[in-house]
């Protein structure tokens, strides 16, 4: 039987019709393809990069007036092409890595001076920021040292129970260092530009508790150690500025200050993004493309420290597709 | 003759068809090899780099030594 004549005329045009759905598919699925092989690809250069960044600090870490350990966050904003897009000029994504590395020789090191301190380097599309995370206090009065003869230098006295040892107890005996007949340096990882609130809180009642003292070093004492939690928490010793009034999360006075906007310090998640599109059609046509426009996007972040706030703006500009540098 | 124009028509729209297909083929697949290549480029370029930042120094930046990939640029 013959067809009737409007489905013969529809039969007409039907592998383009047919090339026309699949290919859309196709092209779907090759911007899927490019969208996340470029994402990978950023994320695993920015990875690559933090990692060898953190490796060249590690083997600087030893040289004088270098920091002891360093922190490295990187953050770029990568623009990643958008074939969904209608001029295909896709978004600026930003891209981060953290990476830190510390050498076996370095591990007993203690830092002297402030540029020794261990550090956090935060870099933004390039702009590099660092930061301490710890500060140098020098305490006085200091019992429990004696005089070591063979090393010529003052040193904790391992039978005297002294305020070097709930010092040593609180911050970590590679943090404590005796500098001179009643002096001694702490490297104070709550007095440094970034701050972790937890950890100071947590150290500012083992300053001001004998009970917390007592039961932290109790917890973390050896099986077979024979030191006294008791003698060592019963030292008295300098309460610094952030454990003054602290009693405990959410009830401690100086360090609620300081975090009252921020929960956290360094790099703050949240960014402000401010796109700016031109799309002037331009006459001219190089190499046979047509040309669309330009897009400017600008980042801001806020770099969070005790400081103070400091807002760190970044421009990505992403010429027209068929500018020579695209 | 109606029958030879059709068959003719579907003949030239098949040809288009699959020239359509194959270059989005060939295409995803030359950008895919792209990428893979990158990554492998990179890995190289990240071995070669371990030694130099390994053993830098104070106030110079580690580079690639012969920075002919230019991966980490």
């Amino acid at each position: 039987m013959a067809l009737p004549r409007m489905f013969k005329t529809s039969r007409k045009g039907q592998a383009l019709l047919e090339l026309a759905i699949f290919g859309s598919l196709i092209l779907m699925v090759l911007g899927a393809l490019i969208n996340y092989g470029l994402s990978e690809d950023f994320n695993q250069q920015i990875t690559m990069e933090a990692f060898r960044d953190a490796l060249a600090s590690a083997a600087q870490s030893s040289a004088p007036g270098q920091p002891t350990s360093t922190s490295h966050l990187l953050v770029a904003d990568r623009h990643i092409p958008n074939p969904s897009h209608p001029f295909a000029a896709g978004a600026v994504m930003p891209v981060s890595s953290g990476a830190g590395v510390t050498r076996n020789s370095s591990l007993q090191v203690t830092a002297d001076t402030p540029s020794e301190l261990p550090t956090s380097i935060v870099k933004i599309g390039g702009q590099e920021f660092r930061f301490t995370e710890a500060g140098l206090r020098t305490e006085g009065f200091v019992t429990g040292i004696m005089w070591d003869k063979e090393r010529k230098k003052w040193v904790n006295d391992p039978d005297a129970v002294g305020a070097i040892d709930r010092y040593e107890e609180i911050y970590g005996s590679t943090n404590v260092e005796v500098t001179g007949a009643n002096a001694i340096l702490i490297v104070d990882s709550c007095d440094g530009q970034i701050i972790n609130y937890d950890a100071c809180v947590r150290v500012a009642k083992q300053l001001n508790n004998f009970s917390f003292c007592n039961q932290e070093c109790e917890e973390g004492k050896a099986p077979d150690s024979t030191k006294s939690c008791f003698s060592i928490c019963s030292q008295p010793i300098a309460v610094p500025w952030y454990a003054q009034g602290c009693v405990g999360k959410d009830n401690c006075p100086p360090l609620d200050a300081v975090f009252a906007e921020a929960a956290n310090m360094g790099l703050q998640p949240g960014y402000v993004k401010q796109s700016d599109i031109s799309y002037t059609m331009r006459k001219t046509r190089v190499d046979s493309a047509a040309s669309t426009g330009q897009w400017v996007e600008t980042t801001t972040r806020q770099i969070r420290t005790r400081d103070g706030v400091s807002p760190v703006e970044t421009v990505k500009t992403v010429p027209a597709p068929n500018d020579a540098n695209w | 003759m109606m029958r030879t124009g059709n068959r003719a028509q579907a003949s030239l729209e098949t040809t288009l068809a699959i020239i359509g297909a194959l270059i989005l083929f060939f295409g995803s697949l030359r950008i895919f090899v792209w990428l893979n290549q990158r990554i492998l480029a990179r890995q190289q370029s990240y071995e070669t780099t371990r030694v130099v930042a390994g053993s830098s120094v104070p106030g110079r930046r580690w580079t690639e030594p012969s920075e002919r990939l230019g991966i980490f640029r």
